[in-house]
């Protein structure tokens, strides 16, 4: 019986992958073609797709125009957001890295799906523009139907994949399109005209994505976040066409619809997540075996660097650590309780900032899984504290070493990979984490399946932590001993190194520095730090479930910190603090916090840009002229900046 | 120039920073309403001034870190955590979610006054100033819409404000998203302790309610309405106005057998108090000799059910019984259209009037929502529109949050109906003053209340809470929801 | 005595592109040897070979006898062969005496809780290492640029500074990938003289690429010339100047012929 019903789903599910297969294609041609000309790899794909849907939706949907003027409108506003995104900030960034690109488009991400999300509501809960009736035609020689819509998408898919790689290939446009591409300064000495190329790339790349997010929400959930998530699909689609290859990325794309879709014939637990699953394991081979020459990367005209200061001023560093610390210690004393509660949960998040400090402060390496690292030491403290009432402490101690352990399992894959795409393997981590490792039905002894673990506060050296301001101090604790480590890190010889690493890990390593080895200190090191937060969080909600730790969280606490300062040790409490405190604050103005996340999207998006090395070295100069600096210790110390230039090693090795 | 705005910029930065760090300095320094935590069952003595004792931690024991009642010390309230506004229509001054008790309005008198035997307001326990606030927990962001069952509780508050509030008190309505996570559910709990409300009125949580119900007990919250989940038949704090979701799977399986379902494709939702629901309904169904052919279990978030639609298929199933939440069913259904899978359709909660055009939308006249089958355990809304109580109701909504009528369905009733209790209960405290415990006392005295016939009575009497056992059916023809029998009762 | 390194039919493609070709040569101790050639003839290649940046490299690569494949660059680091880098590799961020310093720390993590900790061993540690770095750049003349970050001195310096980070190595073997570039002639005669103390003072043995002409035949005991990553030209510099396929391979036939 089992037998034979598995291979009559067959038919059936192939149909399913393909049609998800050619939503995974039409997600990723705008993408590619984005990447291809530009250089920058588009974060915010999905979000335009997503909003222009939206749009659709508001025109066709809620206004009731016919379907096709819906498409319109959409394809109108994603061209635009297009235009607006490159012209606007993308272009001033030129001769920077592409990293920093990319944390642009991570916060036009956060613009869009908070902007959809405050004008058409947060929820899955909107009829899609159906341009195509979901009806369908038995294939024949089977009992499946296929449906016209999804032969729709598919068909689009291969119609604007091949028709973009020949306009690439035969049209004279799509030479100088290739050739901007290759390399914008040669191709603006033969008189190109780069920015109107550029600019029709992203405007062209992003009109499909809004075709593509009208075509693909009847067959997804429509809510600001889903057709964010479709685009990490597009992007193993994408990587398996190397990201330039449109054909491949469309094969790609299949593979990745049937592979995802197979499984599903034989697990009874019909859930989305396990699905996903594939998708990010098939993002990581993808990105692991990618021939690392044949990528194009950029190779960047300037040097993006922030210079670290030789000596800070003792003396005022002191009065300031001192009169925070004290302020630290004294005002939370009068608040009421759940503000305390909320002070000691900034002071956890700002050990997650903490922990970003490490890896992308010192060692450059950008990580979007933050949270799935604070969830280790979360659920660890969850399910044995919880589960198997263990006293807290050894728990916590556990969730610390398991959460470095699997710092440095991701560092592995992540030391062939620079920075671009080592984001993307964190996106994959994080997502996995997610879809699969919390999901119920996976490892629910540790997961807590669909129930959520419930945890005690526990008692330190004697006294309960059970009162506000008594887990706020062990807290505040905690926080200072991290940083006052952190901060020694950074000032001593494996600063030194990490920073030598980042700054040219080719020269690190002809100098004798195991940089592997090194990158993996980092990323446990950061990765312990997460999850030393995570472990510390459960006690103080007094609960653990998969919702506190996702990947929306990674990404924000990530641009949270790049406001902030990823360089400056002291960045820490400030990240906390505004992440924690930010929507405490708007909930005493008009302002919904709903916003929130997009005011800290459209602050990174302007702190990017507006970053110009000569201004922060300039407030430095100035603080130095100020306050002369003092006595030098060994190796430098830097005094705490505010606004910071993310830089990565962007350069491959030039032959010959 | 570009050295200029970056500048100017960041300094607005500095002072961003520094603008968080002085309103929480704001915070502590104007008296905002109780924050107070009480342990469970605790009476509150009334102040005398305004000043409260400082209250520590809102997660576990509670205790007071100042050890007295006479420090001077005031505490802040807040908002904030998930996102919270409080509204109650047209009756409330400002948009920031608490009162402070230095204010006077109406003539009420201040939290300052004492007065023996007559009504005096107690600020820890989310009366003060003539202003009754409750809380409220709702999914309103993710794949479930709850803000409907939020802004249903709104408007009968609304309602009552707007004919002078009850016994003298406006009523309002502190709501917290719980995001469709337990973690988010708990902080709300958590939230709402803290801003002291008199009890949890209306609350819509799939991921919460479970987990929240036996530690809002815990903490001596009165909890009124609910989905249905089995924690909240257990707890004599609670005061569900539905019959039990266990009660309802029973129900739905006893109708399984009545139309002779064959062969069913059974679905249930991934939910932490699914379990007993679906033994119930199994079990119902065995008594008739129908076993399922295949049994699955959905994510909220599950978009396409085109798998098992061609499962259900594959293994033979004559006919589809589910029990998902109203957003999913339009997802299975096109699925079904799609394949032209069109069987009997059982299920619980299909009667959301938008979520029916959804389900009914470029289906022509094939719409698997058409024939289907579903109970509901009050007066079915769209069939019994003149049936006064009912008229209220969706007047009541209509009038105050129009955006919100097309999304009314079974579960808003209930809603509604907590609200209603809630009031009455209120009302039967008179003059005496109010708190928790004279609260969950008047609700104990509860007896037979039908609200004209909305529901079956409600009795509640001390100790755990079951009223109700009794649903209706309802058919839909052509798009339209018919009740098909009176009380089926469980 | 054996060379110090040898180099035995290294062939090296790139995506079709046959970067080197069958190239062998000897490097003796105490030499300078100039390896030179037009652009694109394979001379980055051969460093990036001899110290493990690029793997796969088809032939032998020995040191001191030993072959050197499959060792990582930080091993053959260890082994006291040190480089600098045609673009500057400098750590800009770092001040000039912290490149120094970087060589001098510890090959593998080490210390790493130390540094967390910040006890006083590692403190003092430090301050050992600090006097030998600062002895390089006052031998370097940069003593006055110690807490200059890197990336703010100019190309002359950040030359010697690179230098000065390959000699913090303590090499046997030194590696320079075109020392000279983006120096006038006044520079250029400067550094011919720093690398010939170089070489007396710290025993070093120096393989050195460049362009500039004058430099090479200044300093180099041997010169070996590449062109499309072959050897087609050995010898000392009087010989490599006279010999007419060197002539051919910079500036082509009509020019020779002419």
């Amino acid at each position: 019986m089992l037998a034979s019903v598995q291979w009559g789903l067959l038919p059936g599910f192939t149909v399913i992958g393909i049609a998800l297969g050619g939503i995974y294609a039409l997600a990723a041609i705008g993408l590619v073609l984005i990447y291809r000309v530009s250089g920058v790899l588009n974060f915010a794909q999905g979000a335009v797709s997503m909003f222009s849907a939206f749009v659709a939706y508001q025109v066709s949907i809620v206004m009731g125009a016919p379907a096709l003027v819906g498409l319109l409108a959409a394809i109108g506003t994603g061209g635009a957001l297009g235009y607006i995104i490159e012209r606007f900030t993308i272009r001033p960034l030129a001769g920077r890295s592409a990293l920093n690109k990319m944390v642009v488009t991570i916060g036009w991400l956060l613009v869009l799906q908070t902007a959809a999300g405050l004008i058409w509501k947060d929820t899955a809960y909107h009829a899609a523009v159906r341009l195509v009736r979901p009806s369908g035609f038995t294939f024949p020689g089977t009992s499946v139907v296929v449906g016209w819509d999804q032969l729709t998408t598919v068909v689009v898919a291969l119609g604007l994949a091949f028709g973009t790689a020949a306009v690439l290939r035969w049209t004279t446009f799509g030479t100088s399109m290739r050739a901007v591409a290759d390399d914008p300064d040669a191709a603006r000495l033969w008189g190109i005209n780069v920015n109107r190329v550029m600019a029709v790339s992203w405007i062209a790349g992003s009109a499909m994505g809004a075709i593509a997010g009208v075509l693909i929400t009847p067959s997804i959930n429509f809510d600001p976040i889903s057709l964010t998530i479709v685009v990490i699909d597009a992007f193993t689609a994408a990587l398996i066409g190397r990201l330039t290859s449109l054909p491949w990325t469309v094969v790609g794309a299949f593979f990745l619809g049937l592979a995802e879709t197979y499984p599903r014939i034989f697990s009874s637990n019909a859930g989305a997540g396990h699905a996903v699953t594939f998708a990010l394991v098939l993002l990581t081979l993808a990105i692991l075996f990618r021939p690392g020459a044949r990528l194009r990367q950029r190779i960047t005209a300037g040097r993006d660097y922030m210079p670290v200061p030789a000596t800070g001023n003792a003396p005022l560093r002191r009065l300031v650590v001192g009169t925070a610390l004290g302020l630290g210690i004294l005002v939370p004393l009068l608040l009421s309780g759940y503000y305390q509660y909320l002070a000691a949960d900034a002071l956890i998040v700002g050990l997650i900032v903490l922990s970003l400090v490490v890896l992308t402060g010192l060692v450059g390496q950008i990580s979007f899984c933050q949270y799935s690292f604070a969830a280790i030491g979360a659920f660890t403290v969850g399910s044995l504290v919880g589960g198997h009432h263990w006293n807290f402490w050894p728990a916590l101690a556990l969730g610390v070493v398991a959460s470095i352990g699997v710092g440095v399992l991701v560092g592995i894959p992540a030391l062939r990979l620079s920075g671009l795409f080592l984001g993307i393997l964190t996106i994959a981590v994080a997502l996995f984490f997610d879809n699969f490792l919390l999901a119920p039905g996976t490892w629910d002894s540790f997961s807590g399946g669909i129930s959520s673990w419930t945890v005690g506060r526990p008692s330190f050296l004697g006294v309960s932590l059970n009162g506000g301001y008594a887990f706020y101090l062990f807290a505040l604790g905690v926080f200072g001993v991290a940083v006052l480590a952190v901060w020694n890190l950074s000032r001593s010889k494996t600063g030194r190194v990490l920073r030598a690493i980042r700054n040219s890990e080719i020269a690190a390593a002809t100098s004798g520095v195991n940089v592997t080895a090194w990158k993996l200190v980092a990323f446990g090191i950061s990765a312990g730090l997460a999850g030393l937060a995570g472990g510390l969080l459960a006690p103080l909600i007094g609960s653990v479930s998969a919702g506190a730790y996702s990947f929306q969280q990674s990404l924000t606490v990530v641009a949270i910190a790049i406001v902030v300062g990823v360089r400056s040790v002291a960045a820490a409490a400030v990240g906390g603090i505004f992440l924690i405190f930010g929507p405490e604050l708007l909930t005493h103005t008009p302002v919904s916090t709903l916003w929130f996340p997009l005011i800290v999207g459209a602050i990174l998006i302007v702190q990017v840009i507006l970053t110009p090395q000569g201004v922060v070295v300039d407030w430095q100069e100035r603080l130095r002229k100020r306050f002369p600096p003092g006595p030098r210790f060994p190796g430098g110390s830097e005094a705490p900046t505010r606004v910071l230039e993310i830089e990565l090693p962007e350069r491959e090795v030039v032959n010959v | 120039m570009r050295e200029r705005v970056a500048i100017v910029f960041m300094t607005l930065n500095v002072v961003a920073t520094l603008a968080i760090g002085g309103a929480i300095a704001y915070e502590f320094a104007h008296p905002g309403h109780a924050t107070a935590t009480q342990s469970a069952g605790a009476t509150v003595q009334t102040t005398p001034a305004t000043s409260q004792p400082t209250a520590g931690g809102v997660a576990g024991q509670v205790h007071s870190s100042s050890g007295g009642t006479s420090a001077p010390v005031v505490t802040a309230g807040g908002g904030g955590g998930g996102s919270s506004q409080t509204s109650s229509g047209s009756s409330k001054p400002a948009s920031t979610g608490k009162t402070s008790s230095g204010k006077t309005s109406s003539g009420k008198t201040s939290s300052g006054k004492t007065s023996s035997g007559a009504r005096t307001s107690d600020p820890q326990q989310g009366v003060s100033n003539g202003v009754i606030t409750v809380g409220g927990i709702f999914d309103e962001t993710g794949p479930v819409d709850a803000t409907v069952e939020r802004d249903t509780v709104r408007s009968y508050f609304d309602l009552v404000n707007a004919q002078g509030g009850v016994n003298g008190y406006k009523l309002q309505l502190i709501d917290c998203d719980s995001k469709y996570d337990p973690s988010a559910a708990h902080q709300c709990a958590q939230k709402l302790i803290s801003e002291g409300v008199l009890a949890i009125v209306g609350w819509l949580s799939l991921s919460g309610e479970q987990t929240e119900t036996p530690y809002l007990t815990g903490q001596g919250v009165p909890i009124i309405g609910g989905l249905g989940v089995p924690a909240e038949y257990a707890s004599p704090l609670s005061f569900p106005t539905t019959p039990s979701l266990v009660t309802e799977g029973t129900a739905l399986g006893t109708r399984a057998c009545e139309l002779k379902l064959k062969s069913p494709g059974v679905i249930f939702l991934n939910a932490n108090f699914i379990a007993p629901v679906e033994q119930s309904f199994l079990n119902a169904m065995k008594k008739c000799g129908i076993s399922p052919v295949d049994v699955e279990t959905v994510d909220a978030t599950k978009a396409d059910y085109t798998d098992v639609v061609l499962k259900f298929q594959a293994d033979g199933a004559q006919s589809v019984a589910a029990f998902v939440d109203p957003f999913s069913y339009a997802r299975l259904f096109q699925a079904m259209e799609r394949q032209n899978f069109h069987p009997p359709v059982l299920g619980g909660g299909l009667d959301k009037a938008s979520a029916n055009a959804q389900y009914a939308s470029g289906c022509g006249s094939t719409c698997a929502v058409f024939g289907a089958d579903s109970a509901t355990p009050v007066l079915e809304y769209l069939d019994h529109s003149s049936t006064p109580a009912v008229a209220q109701y969706l007047a009541a909504v209509h009038k105050f949050y129009p955006g919100q009528y097309g999304a009314l369905d079974t579960y808003t009733t209930y809603q509604w109906l907590a609200a209603e209790v809630f009031v009455k209960a209120i009302e039967d405290i008179g003059n005496g003053p109010v708190n928790r415990q004279t609260l969950v006392t008047a609700l104990d005295g509860i007896k037979a209340y039908s609200d004209g016939g909305l529901t079956q009575p409600i009795t509640y009497g001390s100790g755990n809470h079951d009223p109700l056992h009794c649903l209706q059916w309802i058919h839909n023809y052509n798009g339209r929801w018919k009740t098909t029998s009176g009380w089926n009762c469980f | 005595m054996a060379p110090l390194l040898e180099a035995d039919k290294v062939s090296m493609s790139f995506g079709g592109v046959k970067a080197l070709s069958d190239v062998s040569f000897d490097l003796h101790r105490g030499e300078i040897l100039g390896l030179i050639g037009p652009n694109g003839a394979g001379k980055t290649t051969m460093f990036n070979c001899i110290t493990g940046v690029v793997p796969g490299y088809k032939g032998h690569i020995r040191y001191d006898g030993e072959d050197l494949r499959n060792l990582k660059p930080h091993h053959r680091a260890r082994l006291k062969i040190a480089r600098t880098f045609q673009n500057l590799e400098l750590f800009d961020e770092l001040s000039a005496l912290d490149n120094l310093l970087l060589p001098l720390d510890a090959f593998a993590p080490r210390g790493v809780i130390g540094d967390l900790l910040r006890l006083p061993m590692t403190v003092f540690d430090e301050r050992k290492t600090q006097d030998k770095a600062r002895s390089i750049l006052h031998f370097l003349d940069l003593g006055d640029h110690a807490d200059t970050p890197a990336g703010d001195l100019p190309v002359g310096l950040q030359r010697r500074l690179e230098i000065g980070r390959a000699l913090a190595l303590e090499p046997r073997l030194l590696l320079l990938d075109e020392p000279g570039a983006g120096l006038d002639a006044r520079e250029t005669a400067e550094l011919a003289r720093l690398l010939a103390t170089v070489r007396e003072r710290f025993k070093v043995t120096m393989l050195v690429v460049d362009h500039d002409m004058a430099l090479i035949m200044r300093i180099c005991n041997r010169i070996y010339v590449l062109d499309y990553g072959q050897m087609i030209a050995e010898g000392t510099p009087a010989e490599i100047r006279d010999d007419p396929t060197v002539a051919r391979a910079y500036l082509g036939d009509a020019a020779v012929a002419a």
